[in-house]
């Protein structure tokens, strides 16, 4: 009867330990790297110089101290099923966005050169140095720049609703501002803590 | 006291003039250094000289210090050949002064002069200011307090004018102008009148020559335009009034994000105004303002507590293309309507009111709005649309030719509505002709939220379309059957169109459901179209004859759930088909679909015409079917029944053989690869022959 109610026991402190495991989908900073690199690659060309800083892994690296020891312990002896999602970035529309990109690129390009055109900390571009553009040109800037931060944030949209994560938009896009800086040509313009960068 | 000086030294001229020693002819002051208020001057000289024509007189000064902003003036040397001395007054009738200033240069003047010294009354003229190029000619007349100067320039360059302005700006004014850039030459008038505290009176008849004006960000820019500024203003007990022409010919400019070719298209207005300082209030009137070819019209504007009070703009019957281009696509850059071309004319009639929704008035005529993206287009746009904040109602009558969704022809209709109070309704149901249906609307409304969020909702019937029409125009297969539906509720909000209760398609014998219909951003980089489709009872012979696949008969039911279209390509959904069971129509499927089915799964093709079974043309069948569920670009496909190491499509069976099975081994297909697959039907490694 005892070891019967051993046997009870420990099945039920087994299954309060299965129930405690937590599945935490991280976002795939590594693979969002990656995928934002390709994209870039293709979008750009060989005109991106490519970097040679390894992608970080911040977002991955998380570590949850605040949690109560207890729960700790608990995955101690059940380690929580951690799922390092991958990111796909293969969908006809991603294709069309990123089509649209690349030959809307050989357009933007020149003023990348000039400095009229910059990268923004938030992964979209904008107007820097409006004097460099003559003024019978500025409007079409200006929709370059407005169709290009268009299609960049449905790209970024589409990734994470690709992936069935909407809510990884803000991480994608945040990748994405960097992996652009990271990868722009030198000469090219970059925001960063509220000014403006030369690469 | 300055008047008071000069009295003295006339004075001092007068008693040695008039003294007994008359046989003195020259006369010569050395005055060496002195001071009065605060002018002091160094090493400073006079000689007077009795002449034929009456007194000469030579001044000359070293350095003569004068209050800021003239500052120090060197080396002057000053004559007038024929100095008239009367009782109260001296007349120079000309004469010539030289110095040198630090922002002015080396100068040789003209001058003349007559002061009434007693009535306090002085007339100054001097002419050939040198400024770089160009010379500035001054007139200024002082009676008492009372003062006007006249100044003519001639070919006086900007920038000189900046750096002389420049000397005499105050630090704070300075600082501001600091980045800007400025060139050009300006010739005419320039006269200002005022008393000792005011300036009272200010007219102009100024033109600007290769005009070029930058700030240091550079959004508001003049590249080589020529000007005409005529200006009449007046002040009286501190509150200003003003009359301006203005005409722009010639050159370009920038106004963020306005762009100006005034070389193709010039600019003319008149204008008048008030100022009052003391109650922070402005008010404009342009009754006439015209951009040539683009746009006439008038604007009436007051500006109150550094805010704009109330706008009236009136245009008159303005070119649409001209005016979208120039006036209206720059700000609507990263819209669905920063691509369009236009024709036809529009005049309107706007009045804002601060803190009230602006009052439109719009009148078209023959308009017609092309979207460069081809996404949509309206043709023939006629008639008065009508908006207001108020409660009073405003009517609106829009007439049109032709409307395209896309591709998709919508025709000639009219609405009549009316607005109160930031909002639109339709006054009468509306119909709008959808290929050889129609889409009934009832209850159309349309709100601004205080975001000025747009967003609109109606209930409606669409009557059945065709759809070997639709199919025709969007460059489907052609499907038979037809389209049509019951809309409870179509609500669009937040840039999304929602389709409450149900759109229904009659399509190859069948009826096809379509429930939740989701559009978002319809004319955005990248549309978002979800729905949930169910499918009962597809006559599979109909449907296979339509896309000349092979002939199948029998039934289909089928559903395509979650389904997610980006950019109008399908990027996800769980679709499922399969014959119904217990459906009691006869099953065949032919050679040829069976070849092409089992492309679908992967197969090759032509197994079967090089088998005995080439010689059966069709084949009983129990069920077929294939699902997918298509996420990142990989459908996950399967069939009516698991198979040995793969799934069957169609399972062999019924009364009479030859029975045949196609199994299909591919779970995972690439989805463009499929597509390609259901398009061409070509490669095949051909069915699974049991």
């Amino acid at each position: 009867m005892m070891y019967g109610y051993k046997q009870i026991s420990v099945a039920a402190m087994a299954l309060f330990l299965m129930s405690c495991v937590t599945i935490n989908i991280y976002f795939p900073a590594a693979a969002a790297e990656q995928a934002a690199d390709r994209i870039i690659e293709d979008v750009w060309g060989p005109d991106g110089k490519r970097s040679d800083q390894p992608a970080s892994s911040e977002t991955q690296s998380m570590i949850e101290t605040d949690r109560p020891v207890l729960v700790r312990m608990l995955e101690w002896v059940v380690s929580p099923a951690e799922a390092q999602a991958d990111l796909n970035v293969n969908s006809p529309a991603i294709s069309a966005i990123q089509s649209r990109m690349r030959s809307r690129h050989d357009q933007l390009r020149p003023h990348y050169d000039s400095g009229a055109v910059g990268l923004t900390a938030n992964g979209l571009v904008t107007v820097r140095d409006a004097g460099s553009i003559p003024l019978a040109q500025r409007n079409s800037v200006n929709a370059l720049v407005a169709d290009e931060n268009k299609d960049r944030n449905a790209l970024y949209a589409e990734i994470a609703r690709a992936n069935g994560r909407p809510e990884w938009q803000s991480d994608i896009q945040e990748t994405f501002a960097r992996r652009w800086i990271s990868n722009a040509a030198s000469g090219w313009w970059y925001q960063q803590g509220g000014n403006w960068q030369q690469k | 006291m300055r008047s008071s000086l000069f009295r003295r030294w006339c004075l001092a001229i007068l008693l040695l003039i008039v003294s007994p020693a008359h046989a003195i002819e020259k006369l010569q002051l050395l005055a060496g250094d002195w001071q009065y208020a605060n002018i002091s001057a160094k090493d400073s000289q006079l000689q007077l000289q009795l002449t034929a024509n009456g007194l000469a007189l030579e001044l000359t000064i070293a350095t003569l210090q004068l209050a800021e902003p003239f500052g120090e003036v060197n080396n002057i040397h000053l004559h007038c050949q024929q100095v008239r001395l009367q009782s109260g007054q001296i007349n120079c009738a000309q004469g010539q002064v030289s110095f040198v200033h630090a922002h002015l240069g080396d100068q040789t003047v003209t001058f003349s002069l007559q002061a009434r010294y007693e009535e306090e009354r002085y007339q100054i003229q001097f002419s050939g200011l040198s400024l770089a190029d160009g010379t500035l000619d001054i007139q200024a007349e002082l009676d008492g307090q009372i003062w006007q100067a006249n100044i003519q320039s001639h070919s006086v360059t900007l920038e000189s004018l900046e750096s002389l302005a420049l000397s005499i700006l105050t630090e704070d004014l300075i600082e501001l102008s600091q980045g800007w850039q400025l060139q050009g030459e300006l010739n005419g008038k320039l006269m200002m009148a005022g008393d000792a505290s005011n300036i009272s009176r200010i007219e102009t008849d100024l033109a600007l020559h290769h005009w070029s004006v930058s700030d240091p960000q550079s959004r508001y820019v003049t590249e080589s335009a020529n000007a005409r500024v005529q200006l009449k203003a007046r002040q009286q007990a501190g509150e200003w009034r003003w009359s301006n022409i203005m005409t722009l010919h010639g050159g370009q400019a920038y106004f963020e994000p306005v762009f100006l070719d005034f070389e193709q298209s010039g600019m003319h207005w008149q204008s008048d105004g008030h100022w009052s300082p003391a109650n922070d209030r402005i008010t404009l009137n342009i009754p006439e303002f015209d951009h040539s070819g683009t746009l006439q019209g008038s604007v009436s504007l007051l500006y109150q507590q550094q805010q704009v009070t109330s706008l009236q703009i009136k245009l008159d019957k303005a070119q649409l293309n001209n005016v979208y281009n120039t006036w209206l696509q720059p700000f609507l850059l990263g819209t669905a309507a920063d691509s369009l071309t236009l024709d036809g004319s529009l005049s309107a009639d706007i009045d804002y009111q601060f803190g009230q929704s602006p009052e439109l008035s719009l009148s078209f005529s023959e308009v017609d709005i092309d979207d460069q993206q081809q996404r949509f287009s309206l043709a023939g746009l006629t008639g008065q649309f009508a908006w207001t904040g108020s409660m009073e109602p405003q009517h609106t009558a829009l007439s049109w030719q032709q409307v395209y969704f896309y591709a998709l022809p919508l025709g000639a209709s009219a609405i009549d509505g009316v607005s109160t109070r930031s909002g639109f309704r339709l006054t009468q149901p509306f119909v709008l002709p959808v290929m050889d249906g129609a889409l009934q609307i009832h209850d159309f409304s349309l709100a601004l939220d205080q975001e000025q969020a747009v967003s609109w909702q109606f209930d409606g019937l669409l009557t059945p379309v065709s759809m070997e029409a639709v199919s025709e125009v969007l460059g489907w297969p052609t499907l038979y059957g037809r389209l049509s539906g019951v809309i409870p509720q179509v609500r669009y909000q937040h840039q999304q169109v929602q389709v409450d209760g149900a759109l229904m398609l009659r399509l190859f014998d069948g009826i096809t459901v379509i429930r939740d219909l989701r559009l978002q951003d319809p004319f955005g980089a990248l549309p978002q179209l979800s729905a949930n489709v169910d499918i009962t009872g597809l006559d599979l012979q109909l449907l296979t004859q339509a896309f000349d696949f092979g002939m199948i008969s029998g039934r289909l039911d089928g559903r395509i759930h979650d389904l997610r279209l980006a950019g109008w390509q399908a990027v996800q959904f769980d679709a499922q088909f399969a014959t119904p069971q217990g459906d009691r129509n006869r099953r065949r499927i032919s050679q040829q679909a069976v070849d092409n089915l089992s492309q679908i799964g992967g197969g090759a093709s032509g197994v079967l015409s090089r088998s005995f079974l080439r010689f059966f043309e069709d084949f009983s069948y129990q069920q077929l079917g294939l699902s997918c569920r298509l996420r990142n670009s990989v459908c996950e496909m399967s069939g009516v029944a698991d198979a040995e190491h793969g799934y069957y499509i169609v399972q062999g069976g019924g009364i009479l053989p030859p029975w045949i099975n196609v199994v299909g081994y591919t779970r995972r297909v690439d989805w463009p690869d499929l597509l390609e697959r259901l398009q061409a039907v070509r490669h095949s490694s051909g069915p699974v022959i049991e």
